[in-house]
């Protein structure tokens, strides 16, 4: 499998740095959201996504690989910030997504530290396959606020989980295979906190070219407010076998002759 | 919620409007109570960490240094060597512990500002206020804000170790980079320069901020304006560093050797740089494979936006699942070697050695095991997943990894599921057309009832459909 991807970013109208990083290649796409109220989340971010980045270039990427890469990244972004006890404190969150093989097939490797997200474009919805390690969606979840007053909220920019502490976080994964429809998008908190679930979709069900849809999306989370940094990387999967993709069709009785004597 | 050591022996502790510095080791008693006391952010959050601080009596208590937003103010608190400069409203205030036997303890009104906490050995930390158009409460956010334009430099250095480490995985340089022109040329990261080219258009809407929001901020908070300094020293680092190649301008010619990923890179490193568009769109990584292959359907698509709604409704049912954020925890034992265990266990699953009875205790679950394929790859059980020949998440299986095993048609789409229950391994036959068996060590196979959990053993065979045999291995 290789990955079909476009991705734009964007400082916002508020923010004087743009504290996100991203990266898209052929096996891998990131997204690293340096924290705002940490020194440098820019440098946090960028590490983030360098040591990231160096993974695309392996041929048979696996899980290993990118869990390791994740864990380097938090020590790199440890030791930074330990080298610089003046600066010191940094972190960021590092949401992404990875076409490799697994048990010997096509499938995507979701992973997910802090409030950035990957959602899955369903031909009607989106449908968001990470979960915010945020306050507001520990709230959400305890039932003392609804998604919406979350959207609002204070403690909205408050993750609590990211890259940058020691011992480092633990990423969550989810592995699932790949099919011919799959369509992702990758996401700054900034984007969500501008535009409903509902706005996106209906900008990516306008904008079919990848380049367009990402740059549109960007465009419009600036234009309704950008009170933080704004990135996001569109992702399809485009397989590089010629295995004939027959997995919706129903599955046949095994034929008696091969049934043997067991 | 955030813990950093700070050097020689003082430790930051941030909160969401709330930093904490104390003159304590990260793991001395006093650092873990405030870390629990920031975490349960209480309604009087300051009095709880005070309590915190000087549980063990005045004596005990370590030098501290604390800045606590609310709304419209700011409290600080500082005791023995530590100091504070408040910049609240556009007015400087230095202030000391010093004179103050116990604690040094202010409530100041203001909108807006920044706190910077000084321990000894130049340790500081900084907490800003800073109102967010258009919310009636100031939206606060707390930690460290220091210089952010050296993101450069910090990356060419890391860039450095990572070539040193033979190990790494480390980017190709770009001479070496198999880069065919011509695939370029045909898609030239085509949508970036065509996006950054449209919105160029509104380029003062687009790179300099709207007057309404421009009120000046606080001096930490904006280290560097565009194009006030340091963007020629960036340029120079970056441009140091081979793998991050520099755009020269919007449009990179096709035959730059670097390729247009590191140019995004770069493009996201340093986005002060005024040569730099605030439009970063790029099509990284122009493989010439995908962009030969992609390439008329990206332009069908342009003409034709029907036949990308198409695809999108080829869509199949839906994967209804959500990553799940919550660790599993179970009481269980540690071995001699401090691998987790079930609390009854006599004996290490990992190592075999004999554990003691001791007291159990809370354990984040650590993965149970592993399914050896045929093909010798090991899925670790760390999770509950569903296997098959094109899995999709069941109603109740919201956080299982889905993975296909097999294209053989005999082979069920959802053939088999394995439940991590507490510190049991159970195995379920999914209602399929061709079966599954079990053959648990030591007993003759056993053909699964459908829709019922077995308990696997170590060692245990699964067999799927006559298809393929699985093995659940503990080590």
């Amino acid at each position: 499998m290789r990955l079909s991807v476009a991705g734009a970013t964007h400082v916002g109208q508020v923010r004087a740095v743009n504290e996100d990083a991203w990266f898209a290649g052929r096996r891998l796409a990131v997204i690293a959201d340096g924290m705002g109220g940490h020194a440098r989340g820019d440098v946090a971010s960028a590490i983030a996504i360098a040591v990231l980045q160096a993974i695309d270039d392996i041929e048979h990427l696996t899980v290993e690989h990118v869990l390791d890469g994740v864990r380097r990244a938090n020590e790199a972004i440890a030791a930074e910030g330990a080298a610089d006890p003046i600066e010191n404190a940094m972190g960021t969150t590092m949401t992404g997504i990875a076409g490799l093989t697994y048990a010997g097939t096509d499938h995507w490797l979701v992973f997910n530290i802090g409030d950035s997200r990957v959602y899955r474009v369903q031909d009607d919805r989106l449908e968001q396959l990470t979960t915010d390690h945020s306050e507001v969606a520990e709230l959400v979840a305890a039932g003392r606020i609804t998604a919406e007053q979350a959207r609002t909220h204070p403690l909205r920019n408050v993750v609590t989980r990211s890259l940058g502490i020691v011992p480092g976080p633990r990423a969550d994964t989810w592995i699932f295979p790949r099919s011919d429809a799959d369509y992702f998008l990758l996401c700054s908190d900034g984007l969500v906190n501008e535009l409903s679930d509902q706005r996106i979709f209906e900008v990516l069900a306008t904008e079919h070219v990848l380049e367009h849809a990402a740059s549109a999306l960007v465009f419009r989370a600036v234009e309704a407010g950008g009170r933080d940094n704004v990135t996001a990387i569109l992702v399809r999967g485009v397989a590089t076998d010629s295995v004939y993709d027959d997995t919706d069709s129903s599955t046949a009785p095994r034929a008696t002759a091969l049934r043997g004597t067991t | 919620m955030t813990v950093h050591p700070k050097q020689p022996s003082w430790v930051e502790l941030t909160g969401a409007r709330t930093t904490l510095l104390i003159d304590a080791p990260q793991d001395a008693p006093v650092v873990v109570r405030c870390v629990e006391v920031l975490r349960a952010d209480g309604e009087r959050l300051v009095d709880d960490l005070l309590a915190a601080l000087l549980v063990d009596g005045f004596a005990a208590t370590p030098d501290f240094a604390m800045a606590d937003a609310t709304v419209g103010a700011v409290r600080v608190l500082l005791r023995g060597a530590a100091a504070a400069t408040i910049e609240l409203d556009g007015e400087t205030t230095d202030v000391s512990a010093s004179g103050h036997p116990t604690w040094y303890d202010v409530l100041l009104p203001g909108e807006k500002g920044l706190v910077l906490l000084l321990g000894a050995d130049h340790t500081r930390a900084q907490l800003a206020l800073q109102p967010e158009i258009e919310l009636s409460e100031p939206d606060v956010y707390a930690g460290l804000i220091g210089a952010t334009e050296d993101r450069a430099r910090v990356l060419a250095r890391l860039q450095a170790a990572m070539e040193e480490q033979p190990g790494a995985p480390s980017k190709p340089e770009p001479a070496c980079e198999p880069e065919p022109s011509p695939a370029v040329e045909v898609s030239p990261p085509p949508a970036a320069v065509h996006d950054t080219a449209t919105w160029r258009g509104e380029e003062n809407w687009a790179s300099t901020p709207p007057p309404a929001r421009s009120s000046p901020e606080p001096r930490a908070i904006v280290p560097t304006t565009p194009g006030e300094g340091g963007g020629g020293g960036d340029s120079v680092l970056i441009d140091g560093a081979p793998w991050v190649g520099r755009p020269s301008s919007t449009n990179t010619p096709p035959a730059t050797p670097t390729s247009t990923a590191p140019a995004a890179q770069a493009a996201t490193a340093d986005p002060r740089a005024p040569a730099i568009p605030s439009w970063e769109t790029v099509t990284p990584q122009p493989d010439p494979t995908r962009v030969t292959g992609e390439l008329p359907v990206r332009e069908q698509q342009a003409a034709e936006p029907s036949v990308e709604n198409a695809e999108l409704t080829r869509s199949r049912a839906s994967l209804i699942a959500a990553i799940s954020g919550d660790e599993v925890n179970l009481i269980g034992s540690l071995c001699p070697l401090r691998h987790a265990n079930a609390p009854e266990a006599a004996r290490c699953r990992i190592c075999g050695a004999e554990i003691e009875m001791t007291r159990p205790v809370m354990l984040a679950r650590p993965a149970l095991g592993h399914l050896r394929l045929p093909s010798g790859e090991r899925i670790l059980l760390e999770r509950d997943v569903v296997l098959g020949r094109s899995p999709r998440a069941l109603d109740d299986s919201g956080t299982a990894h889905l993975v296909k095993i097999s294209d053989s048609p005999e082979v069920s789409r959802n053939h088999i599921r394995i439940t991590l229950d507490g510190w049991q391994v159970l195995l379920r036959d999914l209602d399929t057309v061709n079966n599954t068996w079990l053959t648990l060590p030591g007993t003759p196979r056993l053909q699964l009832s459908p829709k019922e959990d077995y308990v696997l053993e170590p060692d245990s065979v699964i067999n799927v459909a006559e298809e393929l045999e699985i093995v659940f291995e503990v080590i």
